[in-house]
């Protein structure tokens, strides 16, 4: 039946070529002798040309003058043989080493790299699996040039930022547009009980959960809008294409691939034991009021202390930060089937990942299935389906300045406090045994719930139709639907009697329908002109809705339901929908192999748009020119590759309107409205009033940007790279345009702001050694960019301290340190003038030169490959940029908050006249008469952000090809693996892998995992 | 082939132009409501007149700012030493530490204007159109006066000292069009204060010919108009309208005056004295931790309070001892060591942040009155009215005729003394000193003129940064 079908095939191809005569058979396989199917053989210079069935073979009818066959197959590099008198040839392919053939997917369609003018990067699926990080974002890291990723902190699944050439915005989303087998999903869920509640442990906002690393075949990244445009309104800020795995024609093929881990802090801080801690709260009593104050005597009665000559006696210490973190625990188990026949291949999988982390209390568990099936009707349809379930479930607990925090807590809770009593209850805050104002964090972390679970369908069908062969439509339609269910509970027996326990519930559902309709051509005529075009329609409708509700008041903490409290509140239903049309059109040209050009153009209408302003176009072009096919570069041009590119587009950001600036009770998906909110309530009735003045011009902002481009290959492509300078000129920006406070009104949007941004991205990979018995394989990346304001409102040259014309987004204004004062022990800064002060003043403040956001990051990957065994190693590397540092505020008082613990640098405190520290004299409220407190906010407290990490260390072991057929096994491995094993870093908290305000951030971990990957 | 590039380029053109839809882009937000359409109907401007009501509620304006602020600028309250950091600028007159809620109270206005511009259009009958106007007047006169005493100085006390400025009279903008546009914002001058002052009193006057007297004091009603026109009166010096205003609500029978046997029990729930008051209830958002109680008043463990201000010792003198006001409603403890003595006004009745709170009630009115009968030589009947909340105080009445009839000066300073006592920690020590021209002693023992600049509260940056036809307070 099969052969009969191939022979159809091949029947109806020779249909199309004339003056047969001669039968040119063949069979193609691997480097290790396995048949391929599927590859594509062609009679060079004609259209004639065929492909291998299961066992490799072919079979091509050819004119007996024809001189060369071209042999081509995804993933192998393209060969010619002469044909001369044969009439069998068994051929052999070699794997490509260069990355100059891969295929790139770039919006409804894919490219070869090589045809390109536009900037992309990818990455391939093999370089994230694996990972014990919960999202695929956080192994991109450090992977591709002009993509950063922040992971800002270390929860299992937490959130990552991820930019796609900096910050192009300065109110509105800097997220990119993340398309998953077509389907465009939104970066972000709606968290609903996060705003206002403290913790962000909660991982339901990261809706990049939902895909299973294990399942991703590549990541596409489409940096300049020459690439993006054809995604219109959507893509100013870049667009992440992820690709899943299908299957291949042939054998099935079943792979399961398993790890366990365990993790624990990358480091713990400094922090002074529970007597040095005492020495410095006495310190700061007997400095301020004497060290026969009634102060001093409380102090030392409330932490149980004795004092000899001015000197603590030792005392017991708790390690809270051992209470705090623990080892982490990872396991992951993927499973997958794939294979099938000409007319049906699938791809199913299924995985199981559970992250224990190493905070008390926090874990993340998911479990994952897909589905990815494409069957061939007929010669003309075929259908095609990509279907991912996932349920992902978190345990979280308090992050930032909350008391019960773990993390903060862990490092701030007084050293001489005891966790229990002796009959092991808690010890609490004002019941006599405990001192200070910070509370136990046990008590929340071992008894309080911050859960949330997501549930999450992927799904999408496309149907294909071709016309004829040059011309094929294609129909997709996805949907992508989520269920969040968030809840949270506080114990009763230690919320205190006025709340007596409560209760937290949301629930939070997202419904997002697409899809798109595509005509595509492609023709290359006389050999010389490769012709494609490209048009479709788009249409996008997303719902937003959510329930939450609040109680006070539980019987019994075994209660832990909405039902049981005693005054239930605050019932909260939001929502939300936008809906996007589109139409778009692609041309691309490339003579003979050398110059490449491409226009597009797409119209997007947006309901976030106002009336008078709902349709944008958004137009591109490229173009390339391959150097290296030039006659006079002779056989040079042949073994390396030049190409230079030029391209200019404009882009749209309509989640430009999100964020709406400066008015309160606005919805994100109606910005441009007049609208009349709801507005609290008097004597059982409801009110309303009008909550947002109308602007009908309201629209996108732009992402305009010109892109020069270099790609080059080397010595037989043993060097192959890129590099891009980019210059975007991002416009229309949405500010707030002030309006006078006595209109009722504060402010209204408009699009006037523009901000300049300029970068280089740089990325190489190199062959360094090649032979029989040992690979060396390097791939560096490097990126470069900064921003700079250029316009605000008319007349506008700054907007607070951050946003100011000419410079940087996220500029720091502040106070100048200038140490401690020898004398006396004072803090110290300096003044406009230069001078010595201790109360600086608003003017005395100076910009630093640099912003809180990196101006630098990359990475390099070196893989060594001997005999059975590879060897991995990735450096991330991030910098130029500030951290602020807020919680080092709290922590570098010198003691003098004489309830907290402090870092053990706070030990080198003044304590005489002539000593020279930067620790200040320790004194009690922290501030010395006439002069500032020692928490005031300065360069102090600004920390470089500059850092380079050993992200991942990995051994593979290969089983050996004799054992692996002895057994029945295809492939075998086993690895190990270490993340973030060493950090070449000033910063003095836990982590400066996190960009902005660190306050009660939960770190980092460092992981080993252990695992085996099996194919059959 | 050409033919079919070209179809394909054709195809594109047409859907370019033809192919936009705006109905595929409508969407519907389902909390919010189209502005133009909502105003519309009788029911969207309900809606936006009970919302007034709500900001009134607000911790920002009669919630709190407004009451305590007054009493800690002047002389009647001072922040103890142990503290929790809220509104210490404002007790020790830190330029630019004052009432500073320009944006709501023009929002309070400008949602005003939108009822009274719209209900005639609407579907409302007669009587609704008389009430919803009638309660939207009152509000705007109300809101517009707070504007005034805030930002503008007082007619009887225009100097401002310290500054180049003399007589400094402009007064709010009065605005009278709503905003539900952009295109209708305008860039409103100063006028005189003697016309700002003149569109209260008409927006009150109107409001009191709509009105009528429902028995409930929660939202306007015809004496609140009336006992608020005695009140402004007062403050521009027109003695004669203030005493008639006054007559009005006093010979009326919806005002009562408490006996002594209601009249200390009853504060914070349903209080009988209340012409005009904001009542939270349960379900409702109310200022909680950020009210009136809790800025005030504390008994450990049973009423939990930050309890930040006490009583200073020159209105305790004032009051002394034997005082009822003192024994009853001012509470006296210890804290962190100092002797503090807490307002008990707002006793925390019911939940956190449910107290009733009284903006007009009918001591006031009584107390309007004899201030101005003082100020028109009516000595007896002054006496009169001066009397009746001193009695109630448990003080001695003074003699309303022969030898010890107090006149003049002496009898004006008993009823601004007995104002002082009987509506401390209300909100009105501040205004009372500055339209009395009468300076203030800090409880440090500084005096501060109340021709000082620091007094009235800067215009906002937000406003004077985008209205350059507006003019500054001087001094700032």
């Amino acid at each position: 039946m099969k052969k009969t079908l191939t022979m159809m095939l091949m029947l109806m191809l020779c249909m199309y070529s004339f003056a047969q005569q001669k039968v040119l058979t063949g069979k193609v396989t691997d480097e290790s002798g396995k048949p391929l199917l599927s590859v594509s053989v062609k009679v060079k210079g004609t259209t004639i040309g065929t492909l291998t069935d299961l066992d490799g073979r072919f079979k091509l009818n050819i004119a007996s003058n024809d001189q060369r066959i071209v042999v081509s197959s995804i993933g192998y590099a393209v060969q010619e043989f002469p044909i001369g008198n044969n009439t069998t040839i068994d051929i052999t392919l070699r794997s490509s080493v260069e990355n100059l053939d891969e295929v790139v997917v770039i919006g409804y369609e894919t490219r070869k790299k090589k045809d390109l003018a536009g900037a992309t990067v990818s990455m391939k699926g093999k370089d994230i699996a694996a990972r014990p990080v919960g999202s695929f974002a956080r192994a991109m890291a450090g992977q591709m040039a002009g993509v950063q990723v922040v992971s800002n902190n270390g929860v299992p699944g937490g959130n990552v930022t991820v930019r796609i050439r900096g910050v192009g915005s300065i109110n509105a989303s800097n997220t990119p547009l993340y398309i998953v087998d077509g389907v465009q999903i939104g970066a972000a869920n709606t968290n609903s009980l996060s705003n206002g509640n403290g913790f962000e442990a909660l991982v339901s906002s990261n809706s990049l959960n939902s895909i299973n690393p294990d399942d991703i075949e590549s990541i596409d990244v489409l940096k300049d809008p020459a690439s993006a445009s054809i995604y219109g309104a959507q893509a100013a800020n870049g667009v992440v294409i992820i690709t899943t795995k299908k299957g291949k024609a042939g054998k099935s093929k079943v792979n399961f691939n398993t790890y366990y881990g365990a993790s624990d802090v990358i480091k713990k801080l400094d922090v002074l034991n529970a007597t040095e801690a005492i020495q410095l709260g006495y310190e700061a009593n007997a400095n301020r009021f004497g060290a026969s104050s009634a102060q001093v005597a409380t102090f030392l009665t409330g932490t149980g202390a004795t004092v000899k000559n001015g000197i603590v006696d030792p005392v017991a210490n708790t390690d809270w930060q051992d209470l705090a973190f623990r080892t982490g625990f990872a396991q992951n188990y993927d499973l997958s089937v794939s294979g099938g026949n000409e007319k049906t291949t699938f791809f199913i999988s299924g995985g199981y990942n559970k992250l224990n982390g190493h905070v008390v209390a926090s874990d993340f568990q998911r479990g994952s299935m897909r589905l990815n099936l494409d069957h061939k009707i007929n010669d003309k349809f075929s259908i095609g389906t990509s279907l991912n379930l996932t349920s992902y479930t978190s345990n979280g607990v308090y992050d930032g300045g909350s008391f019960s925090n773990p993390v903060r807590n862990g490092f701030m809770s007084f050293p001489a406090n005891r966790p229990y009593n002796p009959d092991g209850s808690y010890r609490q805050t004002q019941n006599g045994q405990w001192f200070g104002g910070v509370e136990n964090f046990l008590i929340s972390t071992d008894n309080d719930i911050n859960f949330s679970n997501v549930k999450s369908l992927i799904g999408a069908v496309s149907i294909n139709y071709s016309i004829n062969k040059y011309l094929k439509f294609r129909s997709s339609f996805n949907v992508n639907w989520s269920y969040t269910e968030e809840k949270q509970f506080s114990d009763p027996r230690y919320s205190g009697a006025s709340t007596n326990g409560s209760v937290a519930k949301a629930a939070t559902q997202i419904r997002d329908f697409q899809t798109n309709h595509v005509l595509s051509y492609a023709r290359t005529f006389a050999s010389k002109h490769a012709v494609t075009a490209l048009a479709g329609a788009e249409y996008r409708s997303n719902l937003n809705t959510a329930f939450s509700a609040f109680g006070q008041g539980l019987p019994l903490f075994q209660f832990t339901t909405l039902s049981s409290t005693a005054t239930p509140t605050q019932p909260i239903e939001t929502f939300g929908n936008f809906r996007i049309a589109g139409l778009f059109a692609k041309l691309g040209y490339i003579y003979n192999d050398k110059y490449i050009a491409n226009l597009t153009v797409r119209r997007d209408g947006s309901s976030r748009f106002g009336a008078d302003n709902q349709f944008g176009i958004f137009p591109s072009a490229s173009l390339a020119w391959k150097l290296n096919k030039e006659k006079f570069m002779g056989s040079w041009g042949d073994r390396n590759d030049i190409k230079l590119r030029l391209s200019y587009g404009i882009t749209g950001n309509q989640a430009g309107l999100a964020n709406q600036v400066g008015q309160a009770g606005a919805n994100v998906n109606y910005a441009s409205r007049a609208l009349f909110g709801l507005s609290g309530e008097y004597l059982g009735l409801s009110g309303g009033s009008p909550s947002q003045l109308g602007n009908a011009d309201l629209g996108w902002e732009e992402n305009r940007t010109i892109n020069y481009g270099l790609d080059f290959s080397f010595f037989n492509r043993r060097i192959t790279g890129e590099i891009d300078y980019f210059s975007a000129s991002r416009q229309s920006l949405l500010l707030a345009f002030p309006l006078p406070p006595s209109s009722g009104f504060s402010s209204i949007n408009r699009n006037v702001g523009v901000l300049r941004n300029r970068g280089i991205e740089v990325g190489i990979n190199t062959v360094n050694v090649s032979n029989k018995n040992f690979k060396w394989t390097t791939s560096f990346n490097f990126t470069y960019v900064k921003n700079e304001v250029t316009k605000l409102n008319d007349g506008q040259k700054n907007i607070g301290t951050t946003t100011v014309v000419g410079r940087q987004l996220n500029s720091i204004f502040t106070y100048n340190y200038a140490g401690v004062n020898p004398a006396d022990g004072r803090t110290m800064y300096l003044d406009t003038f230069g001078n010595i002060t201790y109360t600086p003043v608003l003017r005395d403040r100076y910009y630093l030169d640099k912003s809180s956001d990196p101006l630098w990051f990359g990475g390099i990957t070196n893989t060594l490959n001997f005999g059975n065994f590879e060897f991995r190693f990735q450096v991330q590397y991030q910098g130029g940029n500030y951290i602020q540092n807020s919680e080092a505020t709290f922590m570098q008082r010198a003691g003098s908050t004489a309830d907290r613990n402090q870092l053990s640098t706070q030990m080198a405190r003044w304590q005489k006249p002539g000593d020279m520290t930067f620790v200040p004299r320790p004194w009690s409220g922290a501030a010395q008469p006439g002069s500032s407190s020692y928490t005031f906010f300065s360069n102090r407290f600004w920390e470089r952000g500059d850092f380079a990490r050993l992200k991942e260390v990995t051994l593979t072991m290969y089983l050996d090809k004799k054992f692996l057929n002895r057994v029945g096994l295809s492939n075998g491995s086993f690895y190990i693996s270490g993340f973030n094993l060493a950090t070449l870093s000033k910063y003095s908290m836990f982590d400066p892998e996190l960009q902005g305000n660190d306050f009660g951030t939960y770190p980092q971990a460092r992981q080993f995992t252990l695992g085996i990957n099996l194919t059959f | 082939m050409k033919y079919k590039i070209f179809s394909i380029v054709q195809i594109l053109t047409l859907l370019m132009v033809f192919g936009s839809c705006k109905k595929m882009l409508e969407t519907t937000p389902l909390n919010s409501l189209d502005l133009d359409a909502t105003l519309k109907t009788k029911e969207g401007l309900n809606a936006t007149l009970t919302s007034i009501y709500n900001t009134y509620q607000n911790n920002l304006y009669y919630g709190r700012d407004i009451i305590v602020i007054p009493e800690l600028l002047a002389d009647n309250g001072e922040i103890t030493s142990n503290n929790t950091n809220r509104f210490i600028n404002q007790a020790v007159n830190a330029p630019s530490s004052h009432i500073n809620i320009w944006a709501t109270l023009n929002g309070v206005i400008n949602r005003a204007n939108l009822i009274i511009n719209k209900i005639d259009a609407s579907s409302a009958t007669v009587a609704e159109r008389n009430q919803f106007k009638g309660e939207a007047l009152f509000l705007r006169g109300l809101s517009l006066f707070d504007c005034a005493r805030i930002f503008a100085r007082n007619p009887l006390n225009l100097n401002v000292t310290g500054t180049t400025v003399t007589n400094f009279d402009l007064g709010v903008p009065v605005l009278r069009a709503g905003v539900a546009d952009a295109a209708q914002v305008t860039y409103p001058e100063r006028p005189k204060i003697g016309v700002t002052y003149d569109a209260i009193v008409e927006d009150l006057v109107a409001a009191n010919s709509l009105l009528t007297n429902p028995s409930q004091p929660y939202r306007a009603r015809k004496v609140a108009a009336q006992a608020l026109l005695s009140r402004v009166e007062l403050y521009r010096g027109n003695w004669a309208a203030s005493e008639r205003w006054a007559d009005s609500v006093l010979l009326g029978t919806t005002a009562q005056f408490a006996p002594a046997s209601t009249y200390y029990t009853t504060w914070g729930k349903s209080h009988p004295e209340t012409i005009f008051g904001l009542q939270y209830q349960t379900g409702e958002t109310n200022p909680g931790g950020d009210g009136l109680q809790y800025i005030y008043f504390r008994n450990l463990p049973a009423v939990p309070g930050y309890a930040d201000v006490t009583a200073t010792a020159s209105l305790r003198a004032d009051m002394g001892i034997s005082d009822l006001r003192f024994q009853r409603l001012i509470s006296s403890q210890v804290k962190s060591g100092q002797n503090v003595f807490y307002c008990m006004k707002w006793p925390l009745t019911g939940q956190l942040g449910q107290d009733d709170i009284m903006i007009l009630r009918t001591s006031e009115v009584v107390l309007n009155r004899a201030e101005a009968r003082a100020r028109q030589n009516k000595d007896a009947l002054a006496t009169d009215d001066l009397n009746r909340t001193r009695v109630r105080a448990g003080l001695t009445a003074f003699p309303t005729s022969g030898a010890g009839l107090l006149t003049g000066i002496q009898l004006l300073n008993e009823v601004l003394k007995e104002r002082r006592i009987e509506l401390a920690f209300e909100g009105h020590r501040l205004w009372d000193l500055l339209r009395t021209n009468r300076d203030i002693v800090k409880p440090s023992g500084a005096t501060l003129l109340t021709t000082d600049f620091k007094l009235i509260c800067n215009i906002p940056i937000a406003e004077t940064d985008v209205n350059k036809n507006l003019v500054q307070n001087p001094g700032y």
